[in-house]
Parts: structure tokens; C-alpha cells; sequence
């Protein structure tokens, strides 16, 4: 066969996967994008309004306050995560007594469904019967309970934590990963050399797995930015938005106002960035295989 | 040739493929809840029924076998599906856009106004007129879903939201009866918090999506002659003296005499019940669902509990109405199936041992029904009288579309959240705050 049979051959077997990411991205993707630009409602048709609903946000200041609460919520979640996910995988390295049944048990928080973990932490959050108030009470802290998910400054705070120990698992495992590649003679001679354990942790762990928590903690980012379950479902983005982010903004304008076009606008404004991370991890785990 | 041929063999195995996807799309949607009669001649048709979730199982259970019986009766398929209220409106939505809508569907009367609006309901006129014929339907109930004089769904039960109160509590700080008025009630709930011991003397939440807390705001602002509506279908009339005294009046409630939990602003719909439940507040506002719970459960609490009317304000009691209906959508595919089997749930008899299964957080809208012994129990027989005095969103102008879209929106629980948040937000400013948001709605 020629290269242009070849060629065509290749387009040929390559086909059935086009026209999949076709039908399942690009044409609903693109539909998207076409309703971002109309003043589409739900039951009604669409009229093209070209950038209206992107410049009508611009001027929102719940959307600049669900932006910014985005910002916040993911940055922190991520740092958190990343500094608690490396110390569970040191932790986890070394060679200590039921290091088995450890690992299983800091794994569980992400194996356990979001719903029931939410709810789990609904309770412990609770004016009435919650632990957090009960042990913070008992050690007299405070004077009375606190309302966790009803201050917006803890409110936001509450939903990080929740956040945070469901991802730690995630971090700690992929980091874990790494340090297993570490050799344990350069460690040795580390050590024979006279460097201590903060020495060997700068100037050998961290260089060691220092590409695998990057792109763990970029991955991490993504779904921290698409979270919406453990904050709709404990705080619905309230109270008076502290906890608003532009998932459940673009939620409740879709489904709840039944503003589709809207809603969609927002969920483009987030693309770019989760573009530019995704683009990140491609490369990144694509030269790393090179 | 060869090359012709191996391409004339790819393209129909692509097209065998494509085929394939489509195939199994369509019947997802099918499955999915879409309404559809089979394409097979002599086939059973199928009617889809989206059912809110009870809360007492037996309710549950009833309705989905009378549905079966319908299906046997009248040789066809019914697929009854038991939603729970949140996730109604991503599958409505969902459902309208692809125009794969259920043959009949639960509706609060304030979604049927919004639909009404986006003009995807059926007039059923007709169901009801002939329901009524054989008893009377509450003349109230059927208010909130006339829309020029004509009905978009039939009124299924009412809720409605009362006073409950420790009698023991009550009764320990002196008190013989249950507060009469708002400002009796604001006295009795400092007088019953004691902080010392957890208690706060009234459960009301403002969490956001509170759905109770927009009934209850509604109720105090009404009764103190406020509205959050308009008169005439289009100009707001919110902004008053009025409405900035029932907004004073809650914020006093929360921020100078701290009668209320430190967590009641983020609160949902449950976090009152469960105030109530774990002897937390003294005074909760709440429909049926707290009583019958706790008539099962915790007899004790039962017997210590008091059911009143909402108190008074100066202008007198005002109860926001919760009307349940059913309804069709336009798009549905058997519409003459879907109005029959509505009838076939309203049929009183049925009804009757359905609605009282769930009292008395379901109510009766058959006049007649309201009168069994069930509801003239002294603890049962608030919710069913109030249904009379009911008055419905849109207040003191007709329920409308708009004034569906305004509670959906839960502007009201934004504003009063805000307000007991930031205490430099005066009830002037936020009333005009929420004058403006409203008619920011009304103008579109």
C-alpha cells in the first residue's frame, strides 16, 4: 500500500473514536457555547444576544464574589491537601507498626461516598449533639456552640476543611508513589554523610517527588475547581454567599432560576483556566513517559 | 473494486455503529422518564408519573400501587417514579428542554405558576370541573392554580405551616397559652431562652434555600400589612413601612433578644425540625411533618407539644398556603390518558385513606373529607382550618408567574440572611434592596 492509502486506512480506523468525541464533546460543546451566547430559558427558545449574558456577569458582583470564592476555596483546599497529603506519605514510607492498616484507614475518607461524608460532617458541624461544639465547649474554647456552617467566615472555612480531608488521601497516595522510587542506599549514604532529616527532606525527598506532587496537586486543583456536591450540600452557597463558588452558581442560575444561557456563560468563564491546567498535566505526564 | 469494496464494508460497519448509538440514546430517553406510547401497534401505552417522595412510607406505597391498578385496569404500562422536592428541577428542566416530559407530574402551586408562565402546562380545566361535580374542591386551593380562568393543575393536598410549642416549657415560664400575637411571641422567646441550658426559645432558620423560611417571612410581613409582591401584577410594592417593620421585628428577634440558635441562619428545611426534635427551641414554625414524626417516635414529645395558629400582627393572621398538585405538561404524549388518571387519584374514596395516611402534614382539598375525625383531633384540626384563610405569593395581587419566580429565587431568605449577618445592614436598606430584586424580576 501506498502512503496515501495508508493514510486513509488510518482515518478510516480512526473513525469510530472521531465521530465518538464528536457526538459526546465537540457538538455538545459547541451547543453549549451557541446557548452561552443566547438569553436561553428554560421552555422557551433561544435568541441570539451575542456577548449579553457574558458582559450582563461582568458587572454581577455575586458572580465576582463566587469568583473570588472559588479562588479562595481552591487555592487553600489545594495548598492543604498537598502539605497533608506529603506528611501522610512520609508517615506512611517509613517503617512503622501496622503500616498496612494505617494506610487503609487515611485512605478511607476518599472511598467513602461524598454524600454520606457530608453528612457525617453536617453532624459534627451541628449547634445540637455536634462533636466539634461538644469537645471545643468541653475544653471551654468557646462559651457556646459555634453555628460552623451559619457565620460566613466559618462557614467557608468549614467546607474547606471538609475538602481538604477528603482529598488528603488522593495527594498522600500519589505522593507515596513517588517515594517508593526513591532509592533507600542514597538515603544511606545521605545519612553517613551526616545529613539530618530536615536536609534530607529538602535536598532529596522533595527533588525526588517533587513531579509527581506537582502534577497531583494540578489534578487536584481541577476537581477542587469543579467541586460542588460537599458545598451545595452543606451550605447551598450560603449564608449570604460566603460560600458561594461558580459551580453552584451556575447551578442554581441554570437549574433552579432556569436561566440556561446564563448559567452556561459561567461554566465557560471557568474553562479557561481548567484548559490551561489540563493542557499543563497532558504535557507534563506525556514528557515525563518520553 | 477492492479498495471500493473495503470501503463499501467500513462505511456500513460505521454506519451499523452510529446506528447502534442512536438506538440505545433513544431508549435511555424512553426509560428515562420521556412519555411516550410505543411505536407498535397493539403495544401497551406508557404513562409516566413523577410523584414528590413522601414522608411516611405508607403514603409512598399506596400511591404507586393505585397507579399499578390504574395501569391494570385501563391496559397500560405506568411507571411511577418517587422523586424527592430538590431534584425535581434539574429532571423538570431536563425534561422540558428535551421535550421528553412525564405524562403527569407533582407540582407546588408555585412551580405550576412558573411553567404556566413559560406556557409548557396543559389546561386542565376540564379534571377539575369534573372532580368537583362529584365534591367539592377547596374554592382556596384551586385560587392558586387559575390563571385567566382556567386550571393548570389539580389541587392533590395542602400543607400548612403552624406554631408548635412547648406546652412544659410554656407552662414552667408562666405561660398558660400560646402566643397570640408576634409580639407575644418575641416576649415568650426571650423569656423561654436560657443559653445556659441550650435553649433558645424560637426555631426559625434562614439558611439559604430555606424553603419554610420564605413561607414564614411572607406570613409575618402579610400580618403586619407589608407585601413583597405587588397590587396590580407589575409595580413592586415591597419597599414600605410596613414590610421595614416585619423585617425590625425578625431582626430583634435574632440579633437583640438572641432567641434563636447561633446556627438558625444556616439552617435548611430540616434544621428547625431538628431543633424542635432535640428540645433546642421551644417555638418552631412547621408543617405537619414534625408532629406526625413525632407522634411515632417520641410520644413523649408528643403529648408535651401544643399546635397553634400563626400569631397575629397588626393587620391580623395571614397564613402563606401550600397547595400540591398535579399536573400535565404540554408536550406529554397521552394527555387524554394522563387527565384520566388524575381523576382515577383524586377518586375520593381512594383518596381518603391516601391523604389520611399522611396527616397532618397532607391535608384533604375535598371539603367534605376536612370534616372526618381525623382532623378534628385537637392537635390536627389547625392544619385543616387554616386551608380557608389561606393566602397565596403575589399577595395582595393575585398568585402569578412572577410571584413564583420571586420565591424560587429565594430573594426573601438573601435578604433577611444578609440582614441578621451584617449588623451595620439596616432593615431600610434592605428592604430596598429587596424591592429592587424583585422588581428586577416582575420588570423582565
Amino acid at each position: 500500500m501506498n502512503t496515501n492509502q495508508n493514510n486513509k486506512l488510518a482515518y478510516l480506523l480512526m473513525s469510530p473514536v472521531l465521530i465518538y468525541l464528536l457526538a459526546v464533546m465537540v457538538l455538545p460543546f459547541g451547543w453549549a457555547l451557541y446557548l452561552s451566547f443566547t438569553n436561553k430559558v428554560v421552555g422557551a427558545d433561544a435568541v441570539f444576544i451575542g456577548l449579553g449574558n457574558y458582559l450582563e456577569l461582568l458587572q454581577d458582583s455575586a458572580f465576582w464574589k463566587a469568583t473570588w470564592n472559588t479562588v479562595v476555596f481552591t487555592g487553600v483546599a489545594v495548598l492543604f491537601k498537598t502539605v497533608f497529603g506529603m506528611i501522610m506519605a512520609l508517615v506512611l514510607n517509613e517503617k512503622i507498626i501496622f503500616r498496612n492498616t494505617f494506610r487503609v484507614l487515611l485512605f478511607l475518607p476518599w472511598t467513602i461516598p461524598t454524600i454520606v461524608s457530608v453528612f457525617t460532617w453536617q453532624w459534627i458541624y451541628s449547634d445540637v449533639g455536634g462533636v466539634l461544639n461538644f469537645l471545643l465547649l468541653k475544653v471551654h474554647l468557646i462559651d457556646q456552640p459555634l453555628g460552623w456552617l451559619a457565620r460566613p467566615d466559618l462557614a467557608m472555612f468549614s467546607v474547606i476543611l471538609v475538602n481538604v480531608w477528603r482529598g488528603i488521601p488522593f495527594m498522600g497516595i500519589a505522593i507515596l508513589a513517588g517515594l517508593q522510587t526513591v532509592s533507600k542506599e542514597m538515603y544511606e549514604a545521605a545519612m553517613l554523610d551526616g545529613a539530618g532529616a530536615v536536609k534530607r527532606f529538602w535536598h532529596m525527598t522533595l527533588p525526588s517527588v517533587k513531579e509527581v506532587t506537582i502534577l497531583a496537586a494540578v489534578m487536584t486543583t481541577i476537581w477542587t475547581l469543579n467541586d460542588f456536591e460537599i458545598i451545595w450540600l452543606l451550605t447551598r452557597g450560603g449564608p449570604a454567599n460566603a460560600t458561594q463558588v461558580l459551580s453552584t452558581l451556575s447551578y442554581t442560575i441554570g437549574f433552579l432560576n432556569m436561566s440556561l444561557g446564563k448559567a452556561i456563560a459561567i461554566a465557560i468563564m471557568t474553562m479557561p483556566p481548567l484548559i490551561l491546567l489540563i493542557n499543563y498535566v497532558t504535557k507534563r505526564s506525556l514528557s515525563s513517559r518520553d | 473494486m477492492k479498495n471500493g469494496l473495503k470501503k463499501a464494508v467500513a462505511v456500513s460497519l460505521l454506519t451499523v455503529v452510529v446506528a447502534g448509538c442512536g438506538n440505545t440514546g433513544n431508549q435511555e430517553t424512553a426509560n428515562n422518564g420521556g412519555a411516550t406510547t410505543q411505536a407498535g401497534s397493539g403495544e401497551k401505552p406508557t404513562l409516566t408519573f413523577w410523584m414528590k417522595k413522601q414522608l411516611f412510607d405508607d403514603q409512598n406505597t399506596l400511591i404507586t400501587e393505585r397507579a399499578k391498578q390504574f395501569g391494570e385496569e385501563n391496559n397500560v404500562n405506568v411507571n411511577v417514579e418517587l422523586i424527592a422536592y430538590e431534584d425535581f428541577y434539574p429532571k423538570w428542566t431536563a425534561a422540558i428542554e428535551s421535550k421528553s416530559v412525564p405524562d403527569v407530574s407533582f407540582f407546588g402551586y408555585q412551580e405550576i405558576g412558573q411553567f404556566y408562565g413559560k406556557d409548557v402546562l396543559e389546561d386542565v380545566s376540564d379534571v377539575v370541573a369534573s372532580l368537583q361535580g362529584k365534591s367539592a374542591i377547596n374554592e382556596n386551593t384551586k385560587k392558586a392554580i387559575t390563571f385567566s380562568g382556567k386550571q393548570y393543575g389539580v389541587p392533590f393536598w395542602t400543607e400548612t405551616q403552624v406554631l408548635y410549642y412547648r406546652k412544659d416549657l410554656l407552662a414552667n415560664a408562666g405561660y398558660t397559652e400560646p402566643p397570640k400575637t408576634w409580639d407575644e411571641l418575641r416576649e415568650m422567646g426571650k423569656k423561654l431562652t436560657d443559653t445556659s441550658k441550650g435553649l433558645y426559645g424560637i426555631g426559625m432558620g434562614y439558611g439559604k434555600g430555606n424553603s419554610d423560611a420564605e413561607f414564614l417571612t411572607r406570613g409575618i410581613i402579610w400580618s403586619y400589612g407589608g407585601s413583597v409582591d405587588t397590587q396590580d401584577g407589575k409595580t413592586v410594592i415591597a419597599d414600605s413601612p410596613e414590610t421595614v417593620q416585619a423585617a425590625s421585628f425578625i431582626r430583634d428577634i435574632f440579633l437583640t433578644d438572641k432567641s434563636t440558635p447561633p446556627s438558625a441562619i444556616g439552617w435548611d428545611d430540616a434544621g428547625n425540625n431538628k431543633a424542635y426534635l432535640s428540645g433546642q427551641a421551644a417555638m418552631i414554625f412547621n408543617t405537619g411533618s414534625v408532629l406526625a414524626t413525632i407522634k411515632k417516635d417520641n410520644p413523649d414529645l408528643y403529648e408535651k407539644t401544643g399546635i397553634a395558629p400563626y400569631p397575629a400582627g397588626p393587620k391580623g393572621t395571614f397564613i402563606p398556603g401550600i397547595s400540591n398538585n398535579l399536573g400535565i405538561f404540554k408536550d406529554s404524549k397521552n394527555k387524554d390518558l394522563a387527565k384520566k388518571f388524575i381523576s382515577y387519584m383524586l377518586d375520593k374514596d381512594w383518596y381518603k385513606s391516601w391523604i389520611e395516611k399522611g396527616a397532618p402534614l397532607t391535608a384533604p382539598v375535598y371539603d367534605e373529607l376536612a370534616k372526618e375525625a381525623v382532623w378534628q383531633g385537637e392537635k390536627n384540626k389547625a392544619f385543616v382550618e387554616s386551608v380557608a384563610g389561606f393566602n397565596f405569593l403575589g399577595y395582595p395581587g393575585e398568585y402569578n408567574a412572577k410571584a413564583g419566580e420571586v420565591f424560587n429565587l429565594r430573594i426573601l431568605n438573601d435578604t433577611f440572611q444578609k440582614l441578621l449577618l451584617e449588623t451595620s445592614y439596616t432593615p431600610e436598606a434592605a428592604i430596598t434592596d429587596m424591592q429592587a430584586k424583585i422588581q428586577e424580576v416582575y420588570s423582565k
